[in-house]
């Protein structure tokens, strides 16, 4: 299990969830928080404080086990996949050097398992061949994954799937993630900020506000409780990001009240989760 | 108004929109507008006057793609575009643009900056790059909102490239381009094209739910262009062979125009 315990980072505040065989979803817009989540597992971050458990290891206290974690324990498929590849590269080298990196076999047998994964996110065989520069966004993106998930990582973390897509090319990734999730054993976390994309690829969603939960459960998308979703999927949200006392969306919430400005209590409603005064009075 | 002799649109007037995923053939097409490479003739929307080939290129702006970001803060780039400092507050002030550099804006405000130069005097056309794609999904309505507002107070005549049907809706003509082929005029989104960009909008649905959507490639060179990944051809067998090998013509469907054998057969 991947747990992430009061993670505290620049961004993101006391960050608590778990991931195990179900796939996650943290819904925020950008500077949300969520764009730390990444760094902070795979240690590319200082003055994290909190844990982060994997299988109750410490990461955050075990840097010796990071290169051992990275790629074949977590992997992460970042939002702009153009920095993920060196440019002078072929992809099947990148599939090559990770194998190779990590001693778990040679490069043929890292370029032919890779060849695999290529083919299940519906790329040829040929792109094998290309240096990044040659690929179309959507097909850089594809192979991007195809790197994250070819040594079947426990826990895959992607960050904003549809950066830099068309809505064509978002759809088709969305799709061959579907298809993928039922292909291999990994769990996965999708940090992203379009609700559509989170509702067909998540069993439990997390929505995040100026770095904190404000609810979170497996229907938060059907059924939105907190006023900051409810305007988040209905595209409502104001410009101005007035950061509230208590209840981060209080500063511009078109339901705040004074008792909005202190600290607001978790209300559970069954396993749906929120953190709004509204519910804690009952109104 | 921008008149095309041979574009394909006949005209760029109020807010034209050429809807289609963007490729290399859109990014040529924008920028060949913007320097004057093809046999265009400019008609000054605000006074009806025509305007020399020269004092045309002059007037019109275009908003790239990628906005490019940087350490610069925003009142110094506004200010070495507008070159007054006096006009450079007050278009801060209207559009709410912070001082802050470019890489601590958010997207909206990004996009302000970018849209700025709208308001200078000479500005008469602006070509809108598909910006939309990289703006947030929540931000997208709202760059839209504001620039069409920008362009209707303003009385520019302006062309946008957009590739999501959730965006055309301000748009005073529509023409689907699939690459550099026209496929359809209007806002009926009739050819099979137009159909995978209005199905491709993810909208909420169920866990594993997918879209019903073709990926989309480069297009073929015999035959109707699209017709390696249409539906339509798939489903009916006698259509099979005029698609591949046949161009279809362009026929009218009440108040649009589409190039489809599917339709050029019905008429």
């Amino acid at each position: 299990m991947l747990e992430y315990n009061c993670v505290t980072v620049k961004g993101l505040k006391c960050f608590s969830a778990k991931l195990d065989k179900k796939s996650v979803g943290i819904l925020g817009e950008k500077d949300s928080g969520k764009e730390a989540i990444i760094p902070a597992t795979l240690g590319l971050l200082d003055n994290v404080s909190g844990s982060i458990l994997l299988d109750g290891i410490d990461l955050l206290k075990s840097r010796d086990l990071l290169h051992k974690v990275r790629w074949e324990r977590i992997s992460a498929v970042f939002y702009d996949p153009g920095t993920m590849f060196n440019p002078l590269y072929t992809v099947g080298s990148h599939f090559a050097e990770i194998v190779v990196s990590h001693e778990i076999g040679n490069s043929e047998y890292g370029v032919e398992v890779g060849l695999e994964y290529l083919k299940l996110m519906g790329l040829n065989s040929d792109v094998m061949e290309k240096l990044p520069y040659q690929l179309t966004p959507l097909q850089l993106k594809k192979v991007a994954i195809a790197l994250a998930v070819f040594l079947e990582p426990d826990y895959v973390i992607f960050d904003d799937l549809e950066f830099g897509l068309g809505d064509i090319g978002r759809a088709t990734l969305m799709n061959s993630i579907i298809d993928l999730m039922g292909s291999v054993r990994s769990s996965f976390m999708f940090l992203e900020n379009n609700p559509g994309i989170l509702s067909r690829l998540a069993d439990h969603v997390m929505v995040l506000y100026r770095g904190e939960v404000v609810e979170e459960g497996p229907e938060v998308l059907q059924s939105p409780l907190h006023p900051y979703t409810i305007d988040l999927i209905n595209g409502e949200i104001e410009e101005e990001k007035v950061e509230g006392k208590g209840c981060p969306y209080s500063g511009i919430c078109k339901h705040s009240t004074p008792k909005c400005f202190q600290n607001v209590n978790w209300v559970s409603m069954g396993n749906h989760r929120v953190r709004c005064i509204a519910y804690a009075c009952g109104i | 108004m921008i008149q095309l002799k041979n574009g394909p649109i006949p005209l760029i007037k109020d807010i034209t929109c050429i809807l289609g995923e963007w490729d290399e053939y859109k990014a040529r097409l924008s920028q060949s507008l913007k320097r004057g490479d093809l046999e265009v003739q400019y008609i000054d929307p605000s006074t009806g006057e025509y305007m020399s080939r020269k004092d045309g290129i002059r007037s019109t702006y275009l908003i790239p793609r990628h906005l490019e970001r940087g350490r610069i803060k925003a009142k110094d780039l506004l200010s070495a575009w507008l070159k007054s400092s006096k006009r450079v507050q007050e278009i801060m002030f209207l559009l709410g643009i912070p001082d802050d550099s470019l890489d601590d804006l958010s997207d909206l405000n990004l996009v302000k900056v970018y849209l700025s130069p709208l308001f200078m005097e000479k500005t008469r056309f602006v070509i809108v790059e598909d910006i939309f794609q990289e703006v947030e999904e929540q931000e997208r309505l709202k760059v839209e909102k504001l620039l069409v507002k920008i362009i209707r107070s303003r009385g520019l005549d302006a062309l946008l490239f957009v590739s999501s049907v959730d965006l055309i809706s301000p748009c005073s003509s529509v023409t689907v381009m699939y690459e550099d082929e026209v496929v359809e005029r209007g806002t009926r989104l009739l050819h099979p094209y137009s159909m995978v960009l209005a199905n491709s909008v993810i909208r909420l649905g169920r866990k594993g739910e997918k879209v019903s959507v073709v990926e989309v490639g480069e297009g073929s060179m015999s035959g109707c262009r699209f017709h390696d990944y249409c539906e339509v051809m798939r489903r009916k067998r006698d259509l099979q062979r005029l698609c591949r090998l046949q161009k279809p013509p362009m026929v009218q469907m009440e108040d649009a125009e589409v190039k489809c054998w599917d339709y050029a057969r019905r008429t």
